[in-house]
Protein backbone atom coordinates (compact mmCIF):
# COMPACT_ATOMS: atom_id res chain seq x y z
CA UNK A 1 0.00 0.00 0.00
CA UNK A 2 1.29 3.40 -0.84
CA UNK A 3 1.84 6.02 2.04
CA UNK A 4 -1.20 8.10 0.31
CA UNK A 5 -3.37 5.22 0.01
CA UNK A 6 -2.13 4.50 3.88
CA UNK A 7 -2.87 8.61 4.78
CA UNK A 8 -6.62 8.09 3.46
CA UNK A 9 -7.33 4.90 5.04
CA UNK A 10 -6.44 6.81 8.80
CA UNK A 11 -8.12 9.96 7.54
CA UNK A 12 -11.17 8.08 5.60
CA UNK A 13 -13.65 10.23 7.08
CA UNK A 14 -11.88 13.69 6.03
CA UNK A 15 -12.68 12.52 2.28
CA UNK A 16 -16.34 12.37 3.08
CA UNK A 17 -16.41 15.78 5.50
CA UNK A 18 -13.57 17.55 4.13
CA UNK A 19 -15.66 19.25 0.96
CA UNK A 20 -18.03 20.32 2.88
CA UNK A 21 -15.79 22.02 5.54
CA UNK A 22 -13.77 23.58 2.90
CA UNK A 23 -16.94 24.99 0.80
CA UNK A 24 -18.48 26.25 4.00
CA UNK A 25 -15.47 27.76 5.24
CA UNK A 26 -14.79 29.43 1.72
CA UNK A 27 -18.09 30.93 1.31
CA UNK A 28 -19.54 31.95 5.11
CA UNK A 29 -16.48 31.85 7.47
CA UNK A 30 -13.93 33.47 4.98
CA UNK A 31 -16.18 36.54 4.65
CA UNK A 32 -16.23 36.71 7.94
CA UNK A 33 -12.60 37.63 8.41
CA UNK A 34 -12.84 39.76 5.26
CA UNK A 35 -15.46 41.55 6.73
CA UNK A 36 -12.95 42.15 9.83
CA UNK A 37 -10.69 43.54 7.60
CA UNK A 38 -13.22 45.57 5.15
CA UNK A 39 -14.43 47.23 8.07
CA UNK A 40 -10.57 49.07 8.80
CA UNK A 41 -10.74 50.42 5.53
CA UNK A 42 -12.63 53.44 3.76
CA UNK A 43 -13.76 50.63 0.58
CA UNK A 44 -15.76 52.38 -1.65
CA UNK A 45 -18.27 50.19 -3.53
CA UNK A 46 -18.09 52.03 -6.60
CA UNK A 47 -14.23 52.43 -7.23
CA UNK A 48 -11.52 49.81 -8.14
CA UNK A 49 -9.31 50.80 -5.17
CA UNK A 50 -8.55 48.68 -2.62
CA UNK A 51 -9.84 51.09 -0.27
CA UNK A 52 -7.13 52.68 2.55
CA UNK A 53 -6.50 51.52 5.66
CA UNK A 54 -8.25 53.87 8.02
CA UNK A 55 -7.94 51.40 11.48
CA UNK A 56 -10.95 51.98 13.59
CA UNK A 57 -12.28 55.26 12.30
CA UNK A 58 -15.67 53.38 10.61
CA UNK A 59 -16.01 52.53 14.35
CA UNK A 60 -15.77 55.85 15.79
CA UNK A 61 -17.42 57.23 13.07
CA UNK A 62 -20.49 55.18 13.76
CA UNK A 63 -20.20 54.91 17.59
CA UNK A 64 -20.66 58.79 17.16
CA UNK A 65 -23.63 58.68 15.07
CA UNK A 66 -26.75 59.28 16.24
CA UNK A 67 -28.70 57.26 13.87
CA UNK A 68 -26.50 54.10 14.87
CA UNK A 69 -27.79 54.18 17.75
CA UNK A 70 -31.48 54.99 16.42
CA UNK A 71 -31.14 52.17 14.49
CA UNK A 72 -29.54 49.52 17.37
CA UNK A 73 -33.03 50.99 19.44
CA UNK A 74 -34.91 50.05 16.49
CA UNK A 75 -33.19 46.75 16.52
CA UNK A 76 -33.41 45.74 19.81
CA UNK A 77 -37.76 46.51 19.67
CA UNK A 78 -38.00 44.60 16.63
CA UNK A 79 -36.04 41.46 18.29
CA UNK A 80 -37.34 41.46 21.83
CA UNK A 81 -40.79 42.44 20.18
CA UNK A 82 -40.82 39.47 17.73
CA UNK A 83 -39.39 36.80 19.64
CA UNK A 84 -41.83 37.53 22.54
CA UNK A 85 -44.94 37.99 20.90
CA UNK A 86 -43.82 34.84 18.78
CA UNK A 87 -43.46 32.82 21.25
CA UNK A 88 -45.88 33.57 23.55
CA UNK A 89 -48.17 32.79 20.54
CA UNK A 90 -45.95 29.84 19.18
CA UNK A 91 -46.08 28.37 23.01
CA UNK A 92 -49.85 28.43 23.34
CA UNK A 93 -50.59 26.71 20.13
CA UNK A 94 -48.48 24.40 21.31
CA UNK A 95 -50.52 23.66 24.26
CA UNK A 96 -53.22 23.64 22.53
CA UNK A 97 -51.67 21.41 19.29
CA UNK A 98 -49.76 18.60 21.46
CA UNK A 99 -51.96 15.16 21.13
CA UNK A 100 -51.27 13.88 17.61
CA UNK A 101 -54.96 13.89 15.89
CA UNK A 102 -55.62 14.13 12.52
CA UNK A 103 -57.75 17.45 12.97
CA UNK A 104 -54.88 18.74 14.72
CA UNK A 105 -52.06 17.42 11.79
CA UNK A 106 -54.20 19.40 9.96
CA UNK A 107 -54.27 22.95 11.44
CA UNK A 108 -50.62 22.57 11.99
CA UNK A 109 -50.08 22.41 8.73
CA UNK A 110 -51.92 25.38 8.08
CA UNK A 111 -50.23 27.33 10.76
CA UNK A 112 -46.96 26.12 9.19
CA UNK A 113 -47.75 27.63 6.04
CA UNK A 114 -46.46 31.45 7.26
CA UNK A 115 -43.21 29.70 7.22
CA UNK A 116 -42.83 28.84 3.63
CA UNK A 117 -44.12 32.22 2.25
CA UNK A 118 -41.53 34.10 0.71
CA UNK A 119 -40.62 37.29 3.37
CA UNK A 120 -40.57 39.86 0.83
CA UNK A 121 -44.53 38.79 0.16
CA UNK A 122 -44.81 38.47 3.72
CA UNK A 123 -43.67 41.98 3.93
CA UNK A 124 -45.99 43.51 0.86
CA UNK A 125 -48.79 41.70 1.99
CA UNK A 126 -49.00 43.37 5.61
CA UNK A 127 -48.22 46.43 4.20
CA UNK A 128 -51.19 46.36 1.33
CA UNK A 129 -53.09 45.31 4.72
CA UNK A 130 -51.89 48.21 6.71
CA UNK A 131 -52.44 50.72 3.96
CA UNK A 132 -52.65 54.30 5.71
CA UNK A 133 -55.68 55.31 3.66
CA UNK A 134 -59.22 54.37 4.06
CA UNK A 135 -58.70 51.43 1.62
CA UNK A 136 -56.64 49.87 3.84
CA UNK A 137 -57.95 45.88 4.92
CA UNK A 138 -56.79 47.22 8.76
CA UNK A 139 -57.83 50.38 8.59
CA UNK A 140 -61.69 49.75 7.09
CA UNK A 141 -61.56 47.10 10.18
CA UNK A 142 -61.20 49.63 12.97
CA UNK A 143 -63.56 52.09 11.03
CA UNK A 144 -65.90 49.21 11.12
CA UNK A 145 -65.31 48.96 14.90
CA UNK A 146 -66.19 52.77 15.21
CA UNK A 147 -62.76 53.64 16.29
CA UNK A 148 -60.03 55.91 13.94
CA UNK A 149 -58.67 54.97 10.90
CA UNK A 150 -54.60 55.33 11.62
CA UNK A 151 -51.88 56.52 8.95
CA UNK A 152 -49.54 53.11 9.80
CA UNK A 153 -47.05 54.35 7.94
CA UNK A 154 -46.76 57.97 8.51
CA UNK A 155 -45.59 57.68 12.67
CA UNK A 156 -42.96 55.67 14.05
CA UNK A 157 -44.49 53.61 16.68
CA UNK A 158 -47.73 52.78 14.54
CA UNK A 159 -45.09 51.72 12.05
CA UNK A 160 -43.10 49.59 14.05
CA UNK A 161 -46.29 47.71 14.96
CA UNK A 162 -47.25 47.32 11.71
CA UNK A 163 -43.62 45.72 11.04
CA UNK A 164 -44.29 43.67 14.22
CA UNK A 165 -47.44 41.86 13.53
CA UNK A 166 -45.95 41.09 9.62
CA UNK A 167 -43.22 39.33 11.24
CA UNK A 168 -44.50 37.59 13.95
CA UNK A 169 -47.47 36.42 12.03
CA UNK A 170 -44.26 35.00 9.81
CA UNK A 171 -42.55 33.71 12.77
CA UNK A 172 -44.87 31.90 15.19
CA UNK A 173 -45.20 28.56 13.39
CA UNK A 174 -40.92 28.56 14.23
CA UNK A 175 -41.29 28.71 17.89
CA UNK A 176 -45.03 26.43 17.80
CA UNK A 177 -42.46 23.30 16.52
CA UNK A 178 -39.80 24.40 18.46
CA UNK A 179 -42.04 24.05 21.24
CA UNK A 180 -44.11 21.29 19.83
CA UNK A 181 -40.64 18.97 19.65
CA UNK A 182 -39.82 20.23 23.47
CA UNK A 183 -43.46 18.89 24.89
CA UNK A 184 -43.35 15.45 23.26
CA UNK A 185 -40.31 14.58 24.95
CA UNK A 186 -42.43 14.83 28.33
CA UNK A 187 -44.12 11.47 29.65
CA UNK A 188 -47.67 11.69 29.81
CA UNK A 189 -47.10 9.44 32.86
CA UNK A 190 -45.65 11.96 34.82
CA UNK A 191 -48.94 14.07 34.66
CA UNK A 192 -51.09 11.24 35.27
CA UNK A 193 -48.93 10.69 38.54
CA UNK A 194 -48.86 14.24 39.53
CA UNK A 195 -52.98 14.09 39.12
CA UNK A 196 -53.41 11.40 41.51
CA UNK A 197 -51.68 13.23 43.62
CA UNK A 198 -54.39 16.16 43.48
CA UNK A 199 -52.12 18.56 41.57
CA UNK A 200 -54.58 21.12 39.38
CA UNK A 201 -54.27 22.09 35.62
CA UNK A 202 -52.06 25.22 36.40
CA UNK A 203 -50.03 23.35 39.29
CA UNK A 204 -48.54 20.45 36.93
CA UNK A 205 -47.69 23.16 33.77
CA UNK A 206 -46.06 25.09 36.16
CA UNK A 207 -44.11 22.20 38.26
CA UNK A 208 -44.12 19.54 35.34
CA UNK A 209 -44.24 21.48 32.17
CA UNK A 210 -42.01 24.68 32.45
CA UNK A 211 -39.19 23.36 34.16
CA UNK A 212 -39.11 20.11 31.31
CA UNK A 213 -39.76 22.74 28.67
CA UNK A 214 -36.63 25.20 29.77
CA UNK A 215 -34.13 23.85 27.15
CA UNK A 216 -36.95 24.52 23.94
CA UNK A 217 -37.87 27.83 25.69
CA UNK A 218 -34.10 28.64 25.69
CA UNK A 219 -33.47 27.29 22.50
CA UNK A 220 -36.95 29.62 21.22
CA UNK A 221 -35.23 32.65 22.02
CA UNK A 222 -31.85 32.40 21.11
CA UNK A 223 -32.29 30.49 17.47
CA UNK A 224 -35.40 32.97 17.28
CA UNK A 225 -33.21 36.11 18.48
CA UNK A 226 -30.48 35.22 15.94
CA UNK A 227 -33.28 34.36 12.91
CA UNK A 228 -35.13 38.21 13.41
CA UNK A 229 -31.59 40.20 13.66
CA UNK A 230 -31.16 38.80 10.14
CA UNK A 231 -34.27 39.58 9.02
CA UNK A 232 -33.80 42.07 6.02
CA UNK A 233 -37.00 40.85 3.51
CA UNK A 234 -39.86 41.68 5.46
CA UNK A 235 -38.32 44.99 7.15
CA UNK A 236 -37.53 45.86 3.63
CA UNK A 237 -41.07 45.65 2.08
CA UNK A 238 -43.33 45.86 4.83
CA UNK A 239 -42.16 49.22 6.09
CA UNK A 240 -38.68 50.22 4.58
CA UNK A 241 -37.14 51.32 7.85
CA UNK A 242 -39.61 54.24 7.28
CA UNK A 243 -41.03 56.83 8.29
CA UNK A 244 -37.40 58.40 8.07
CA UNK A 245 -35.55 55.75 10.04
CA UNK A 246 -38.31 55.13 12.54
CA UNK A 247 -38.09 51.24 11.72
CA UNK A 248 -34.86 50.47 10.23
CA UNK A 249 -32.86 47.81 11.72
CA UNK A 250 -29.45 46.88 11.57
CA UNK A 251 -29.69 44.24 8.99
CA UNK A 252 -31.90 47.15 6.86
CA UNK A 253 -28.76 49.80 7.81
CA UNK A 254 -25.66 47.30 6.60
CA UNK A 255 -27.82 47.06 3.08
CA UNK A 256 -28.43 51.06 2.77
CA UNK A 257 -24.62 51.97 4.21
CA UNK A 258 -22.88 49.37 2.06
CA UNK A 259 -25.23 49.34 -1.43
CA UNK A 260 -27.36 52.60 -1.34
CA UNK A 261 -24.29 54.80 0.05
CA UNK A 262 -21.55 52.91 -1.48
CA UNK A 263 -19.71 52.88 2.19
CA UNK A 264 -18.39 49.05 2.04
CA UNK A 265 -15.96 49.63 4.80
CA UNK A 266 -18.26 51.45 7.38
CA UNK A 267 -21.18 48.77 6.42
CA UNK A 268 -18.65 46.06 6.96
CA UNK A 269 -17.96 47.71 10.09
CA UNK A 270 -21.68 47.52 10.92
CA UNK A 271 -21.31 43.61 9.96
CA UNK A 272 -18.97 43.07 12.15
CA UNK A 273 -21.06 44.34 14.95
CA UNK A 274 -23.55 42.29 13.86
CA UNK A 275 -21.44 39.20 14.09
CA UNK A 276 -20.65 39.96 18.21
CA UNK A 277 -23.28 40.44 18.55
CA UNK A 278 -24.45 36.90 16.55
CA UNK A 279 -21.78 35.67 18.39
CA UNK A 280 -22.14 36.20 21.93
CA UNK A 281 -26.13 34.64 21.21
CA UNK A 282 -24.24 31.25 19.74
CA UNK A 283 -21.69 30.49 21.89
CA UNK A 284 -24.31 30.80 25.14
CA UNK A 285 -26.49 28.55 22.75
CA UNK A 286 -23.80 26.38 21.93
CA UNK A 287 -22.89 25.80 25.71
CA UNK A 288 -26.80 24.61 26.35
CA UNK A 289 -26.51 22.31 23.95
CA UNK A 290 -23.65 20.56 25.14
CA UNK A 291 -24.61 21.03 28.91
CA UNK A 292 -28.35 19.22 27.77
CA UNK A 293 -25.61 16.67 25.73
CA UNK A 294 -24.16 15.81 28.69
CA UNK A 295 -26.83 15.37 30.82
CA UNK B 1 -70.47 16.75 28.71
CA UNK B 2 -71.71 20.44 29.26
CA UNK B 3 -68.44 20.66 31.26
CA UNK B 4 -66.27 18.99 28.79
CA UNK B 5 -67.86 21.30 25.76
CA UNK B 6 -67.35 24.08 27.74
CA UNK B 7 -63.63 22.88 28.23
CA UNK B 8 -63.10 22.64 24.63
CA UNK B 9 -64.60 25.17 23.04
CA UNK B 10 -62.29 28.10 24.25
CA UNK B 11 -59.87 25.92 22.49
CA UNK B 12 -61.54 25.53 19.49
CA UNK B 13 -61.91 29.58 19.13
CA UNK B 14 -58.70 30.03 19.80
CA UNK B 15 -57.74 27.74 16.98
CA UNK B 16 -60.12 28.81 14.65
CA UNK B 17 -58.63 32.43 15.10
CA UNK B 18 -55.21 31.40 14.99
CA UNK B 19 -56.15 29.42 11.19
CA UNK B 20 -58.17 32.50 10.01
CA UNK B 21 -55.30 35.16 11.25
CA UNK B 22 -53.07 32.42 8.98
CA UNK B 23 -55.06 32.36 5.95
CA UNK B 24 -56.80 35.23 5.77
CA UNK B 25 -53.90 37.43 4.26
CA UNK B 26 -53.48 34.93 1.63
CA UNK B 27 -56.35 35.04 0.77
CA UNK B 28 -56.28 38.97 0.34
CA UNK B 29 -53.97 38.73 -1.80
CA UNK B 30 -55.23 36.24 -4.07
CA UNK B 31 -58.11 38.21 -3.74
CA UNK B 32 -55.93 41.28 -5.02
CA UNK B 33 -54.99 39.79 -8.00
CA UNK B 34 -57.72 39.62 -9.86
CA UNK B 35 -58.72 43.24 -9.03
CA UNK B 36 -59.31 46.05 -11.73
CA UNK B 37 -57.40 49.54 -10.67
CA UNK B 38 -61.06 50.68 -9.36
CA UNK B 39 -61.58 47.75 -7.44
CA UNK B 40 -57.99 48.28 -5.70
CA UNK B 41 -59.06 51.67 -4.30
CA UNK B 42 -62.51 50.64 -3.40
CA UNK B 43 -64.19 51.76 -0.34
CA UNK B 44 -65.39 49.70 1.54
CA UNK B 45 -62.67 47.24 0.21
CA UNK B 46 -64.20 44.68 -1.64
CA UNK B 47 -63.51 41.24 -0.83
CA UNK B 48 -64.32 38.90 -3.50
CA UNK B 49 -64.20 41.05 -6.78
CA UNK B 50 -67.67 40.87 -8.95
CA UNK B 51 -65.73 41.07 -12.32
CA UNK B 52 -62.67 39.47 -11.90
CA UNK B 53 -60.02 40.15 -14.14
CA UNK B 54 -56.83 38.55 -15.08
CA UNK B 55 -55.25 41.40 -16.82
CA UNK B 56 -52.01 40.99 -14.33
CA UNK B 57 -51.04 37.85 -15.36
CA UNK B 58 -50.37 39.18 -18.92
CA UNK B 59 -49.13 42.09 -17.57
CA UNK B 60 -46.44 40.03 -15.78
CA UNK B 61 -45.61 38.14 -19.11
CA UNK B 62 -44.49 41.46 -20.66
CA UNK B 63 -42.40 42.11 -17.71
CA UNK B 64 -40.41 39.14 -17.87
CA UNK B 65 -41.66 37.84 -15.15
CA UNK B 66 -42.13 34.04 -16.21
CA UNK B 67 -38.52 34.10 -17.09
CA UNK B 68 -37.34 35.53 -13.56
CA UNK B 69 -39.76 32.26 -12.26
CA UNK B 70 -37.81 30.08 -13.90
CA UNK B 71 -34.17 31.64 -12.81
CA UNK B 72 -35.60 30.70 -9.26
CA UNK B 73 -36.54 27.54 -10.29
CA UNK B 74 -32.96 26.75 -11.77
CA UNK B 75 -30.89 28.61 -9.04
CA UNK B 76 -33.19 26.58 -6.26
CA UNK B 77 -32.44 23.84 -7.89
CA UNK B 78 -28.72 23.95 -8.36
CA UNK B 79 -28.38 25.22 -4.92
CA UNK B 80 -30.27 21.94 -4.00
CA UNK B 81 -27.94 19.86 -5.75
CA UNK B 82 -24.78 21.49 -4.38
CA UNK B 83 -26.38 21.10 -0.93
CA UNK B 84 -27.11 17.24 -0.69
CA UNK B 85 -23.81 16.55 -2.39
CA UNK B 86 -22.06 18.23 0.38
CA UNK B 87 -24.20 17.55 3.07
CA UNK B 88 -24.94 14.32 2.37
CA UNK B 89 -20.79 13.18 2.19
CA UNK B 90 -20.40 15.04 5.40
CA UNK B 91 -23.51 13.61 7.37
CA UNK B 92 -22.49 10.06 6.71
CA UNK B 93 -18.99 10.99 7.89
CA UNK B 94 -20.24 12.58 11.14
CA UNK B 95 -22.70 9.74 11.30
CA UNK B 96 -20.39 6.47 10.63
CA UNK B 97 -16.77 7.76 11.47
CA UNK B 98 -15.28 8.43 15.15
CA UNK B 99 -12.39 11.17 15.37
CA UNK B 100 -11.07 13.50 17.36
CA UNK B 101 -12.51 17.42 16.95
CA UNK B 102 -16.01 15.88 15.46
CA UNK B 103 -18.10 17.28 17.87
CA UNK B 104 -15.99 20.42 17.73
CA UNK B 105 -16.30 20.28 14.50
CA UNK B 106 -20.28 19.78 14.13
CA UNK B 107 -20.95 22.43 16.43
CA UNK B 108 -18.86 24.78 14.29
CA UNK B 109 -21.34 23.98 11.41
CA UNK B 110 -24.30 25.14 13.58
CA UNK B 111 -22.48 27.97 14.28
CA UNK B 112 -22.48 29.20 10.76
CA UNK B 113 -26.15 28.30 10.37
CA UNK B 114 -26.09 31.28 12.69
CA UNK B 115 -25.00 33.96 10.48
CA UNK B 116 -27.81 35.73 8.58
CA UNK B 117 -26.99 36.60 5.14
CA UNK B 118 -27.31 39.97 5.34
CA UNK B 119 -23.93 39.45 7.24
CA UNK B 120 -21.67 38.56 4.51
CA UNK B 121 -23.08 40.17 1.34
CA UNK B 122 -20.26 43.31 1.55
CA UNK B 123 -17.15 40.72 1.46
CA UNK B 124 -19.22 38.21 -0.89
CA UNK B 125 -19.77 40.74 -3.16
CA UNK B 126 -16.10 41.74 -3.20
CA UNK B 127 -15.04 37.77 -3.58
CA UNK B 128 -17.53 37.34 -6.28
CA UNK B 129 -16.23 40.39 -8.29
CA UNK B 130 -12.59 38.71 -7.95
CA UNK B 131 -13.97 35.17 -8.86
CA UNK B 132 -15.24 36.72 -12.23
CA UNK B 133 -18.95 36.23 -10.83
CA UNK B 134 -20.65 39.24 -9.92
CA UNK B 135 -24.21 39.42 -11.77
CA UNK B 136 -24.56 35.68 -12.55
CA UNK B 137 -27.09 32.74 -11.58
CA UNK B 138 -23.94 30.85 -10.06
CA UNK B 139 -23.28 33.76 -7.75
CA UNK B 140 -26.46 33.59 -5.99
CA UNK B 141 -26.62 29.49 -5.85
CA UNK B 142 -22.82 29.30 -4.42
CA UNK B 143 -23.87 31.29 -1.95
CA UNK B 144 -27.52 30.17 -1.34
CA UNK B 145 -25.99 26.30 -1.12
CA UNK B 146 -23.35 27.40 1.50
CA UNK B 147 -26.24 28.97 3.84
CA UNK B 148 -28.11 26.06 3.27
CA UNK B 149 -25.86 23.04 4.29
CA UNK B 150 -25.60 23.41 8.15
CA UNK B 151 -28.98 22.70 8.84
CA UNK B 152 -28.83 19.94 6.10
CA UNK B 153 -25.77 18.30 7.43
CA UNK B 154 -27.69 18.61 11.08
CA UNK B 155 -31.03 16.86 9.33
CA UNK B 156 -29.14 14.37 7.57
CA UNK B 157 -26.96 13.06 9.84
CA UNK B 158 -30.10 12.37 11.97
CA UNK B 159 -31.69 10.03 9.52
CA UNK B 160 -28.19 8.55 9.15
CA UNK B 161 -27.57 7.22 12.60
CA UNK B 162 -30.99 5.68 12.49
CA UNK B 163 -29.87 3.23 9.96
CA UNK B 164 -28.14 0.68 11.25
CA UNK B 165 -23.97 0.90 11.19
CA UNK B 166 -24.21 -3.24 10.56
CA UNK B 167 -25.25 -2.55 7.32
CA UNK B 168 -22.51 -0.71 5.98
CA UNK B 169 -20.18 -3.28 8.03
CA UNK B 170 -21.47 -6.35 6.20
CA UNK B 171 -21.70 -4.68 2.78
CA UNK B 172 -17.59 -3.75 3.82
CA UNK B 173 -17.54 -6.88 4.62
CA UNK B 174 -18.07 -8.12 0.73
CA UNK B 175 -15.72 -6.19 -0.04
CA UNK B 176 -17.72 -3.17 -0.91
CA UNK B 177 -16.07 0.55 -0.77
CA UNK B 178 -17.29 3.38 1.38
CA UNK B 179 -18.59 4.97 -1.56
CA UNK B 180 -20.38 1.97 -2.72
CA UNK B 181 -21.88 1.34 0.37
CA UNK B 182 -22.92 5.27 1.25
CA UNK B 183 -24.59 5.15 -2.34
CA UNK B 184 -26.03 1.59 -2.69
CA UNK B 185 -27.07 1.89 0.84
CA UNK B 186 -26.99 4.57 2.45
CA UNK B 187 -28.80 6.99 -0.05
CA UNK B 188 -31.74 4.82 -0.60
CA UNK B 189 -32.51 3.90 2.75
CA UNK B 190 -31.85 7.81 3.78
CA UNK B 191 -34.13 9.09 0.76
CA UNK B 192 -36.87 10.51 3.27
CA UNK B 193 -34.25 12.25 4.46
CA UNK B 194 -32.32 13.33 1.34
CA UNK B 195 -36.00 14.48 0.14
CA UNK B 196 -36.86 16.68 3.67
CA UNK B 197 -33.68 18.51 3.38
CA UNK B 198 -33.82 18.69 -0.05
CA UNK B 199 -36.94 20.55 -0.44
CA UNK B 200 -36.11 22.95 2.88
CA UNK B 201 -33.25 24.07 0.56
CA UNK B 202 -34.88 24.51 -2.46
CA UNK B 203 -37.75 26.32 -0.40
CA UNK B 204 -35.65 28.87 1.57
CA UNK B 205 -33.39 29.41 -1.78
CA UNK B 206 -36.79 30.63 -3.62
CA UNK B 207 -37.46 32.49 -1.15
CA UNK B 208 -34.36 33.78 -0.64
CA UNK B 209 -33.95 37.78 -1.42
CA UNK B 210 -31.20 40.12 0.03
CA UNK B 211 -28.47 37.83 -2.05
CA UNK B 212 -29.69 37.81 -5.58
CA UNK B 213 -31.07 41.63 -4.61
CA UNK B 214 -26.93 42.24 -3.93
CA UNK B 215 -25.06 39.69 -6.33
CA UNK B 216 -27.38 40.21 -9.59
CA UNK B 217 -28.25 43.82 -11.20
CA UNK B 218 -29.33 43.40 -15.11
CA UNK B 219 -32.57 42.09 -15.73
CA UNK B 220 -31.46 39.19 -17.83
CA UNK B 221 -30.21 37.56 -14.00
CA UNK B 222 -33.32 39.09 -12.21
CA UNK B 223 -34.73 36.46 -9.88
CA UNK B 224 -38.83 36.26 -9.00
CA UNK B 225 -38.28 37.79 -5.60
CA UNK B 226 -36.25 40.48 -6.83
CA UNK B 227 -38.21 41.28 -10.10
CA UNK B 228 -41.61 41.51 -7.35
CA UNK B 229 -39.71 43.83 -5.36
CA UNK B 230 -39.32 46.40 -8.49
CA UNK B 231 -42.36 46.49 -9.39
CA UNK B 232 -43.00 48.81 -6.30
CA UNK B 233 -40.92 52.32 -6.90
CA UNK B 234 -40.87 55.14 -5.12
CA UNK B 235 -43.52 56.60 -7.10
CA UNK B 236 -46.20 54.00 -7.37
CA UNK B 237 -46.90 50.73 -6.49
CA UNK B 238 -48.70 48.14 -8.81
CA UNK B 239 -50.12 46.37 -5.70
CA UNK B 240 -52.33 44.51 -8.30
CA UNK B 241 -49.31 43.19 -10.74
CA UNK B 242 -47.41 42.44 -7.41
CA UNK B 243 -50.06 40.18 -5.68
CA UNK B 244 -50.54 38.46 -8.79
CA UNK B 245 -46.62 37.79 -9.19
CA UNK B 246 -46.94 36.48 -5.30
CA UNK B 247 -49.58 34.30 -6.72
CA UNK B 248 -47.33 32.84 -9.25
CA UNK B 249 -44.35 32.22 -6.43
CA UNK B 250 -46.36 31.26 -3.29
CA UNK B 251 -49.38 28.72 -5.21
CA UNK B 252 -46.00 26.41 -6.34
CA UNK B 253 -43.95 26.47 -2.67
CA UNK B 254 -47.52 25.94 -1.46
CA UNK B 255 -47.83 22.99 -3.51
CA UNK B 256 -44.44 21.69 -2.68
CA UNK B 257 -44.99 22.37 1.31
CA UNK B 258 -48.35 20.63 1.15
CA UNK B 259 -46.50 17.13 -0.58
CA UNK B 260 -44.08 17.28 1.85
CA UNK B 261 -45.71 18.75 5.04
CA UNK B 262 -44.82 15.70 7.21
CA UNK B 263 -41.41 16.20 6.53
CA UNK B 264 -41.50 19.84 7.88
CA UNK B 265 -42.30 18.93 11.72
CA UNK B 266 -39.82 15.89 11.76
CA UNK B 267 -37.09 18.01 9.82
CA UNK B 268 -36.76 21.05 12.44
CA UNK B 269 -37.49 18.98 15.17
CA UNK B 270 -34.21 16.70 14.34
CA UNK B 271 -32.04 19.81 13.33
CA UNK B 272 -32.97 21.78 16.84
CA UNK B 273 -32.39 18.72 18.82
CA UNK B 274 -29.24 17.63 16.94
Amino acid sequence: MNPLARFLKRREHLVFILPMVLYVGVMSVFPVAKSFQLSLTDKDLLSREPGSFIFLENYRILLEQPVFWQVLGNTAVFVLGSVAAQFLFGFGLALLLRKNRPTVAIIRGILLLTWVVPGIITGFTWQWIFQSERYGLFNFLLISVGLPPVGWFYEPAPAMIALLVGNVWRGVSFHMIVQLAGLQTISDELYEAAYVDGAGRAQSFLRITLPLMRFSILISWIYGSILTFGVFDIVETLSGGGPGRATETLSLHIYHTAFRQYRMGRGASLSVIMFLINLGLTLFYVSLLRRTGDR
Amino acid sequence: MLRRLGRRTPRALVLLVAVVVTIAPLLWVASTSIKTEADLYAYPPIIVPAEPTFEWYPFLVRRGFVQAILRSCLVSFMATLIVLGLSGFAAYGFSRYRFRGKELALLAVLGTQMLPGVINIIPLYQMMISFGLLNTLAAVYLILAAMNVPLAVWMLKGFFDSIPVSLDESALVDGASRLYTYFRIIVPLASPGLVAAGVFTFLFSWNEFIIPLTMTSSSSKRLATVALYLFKTPHETNWAGIASGAMLMMVPVILLYLSFNRYFVTGWRGAVKG
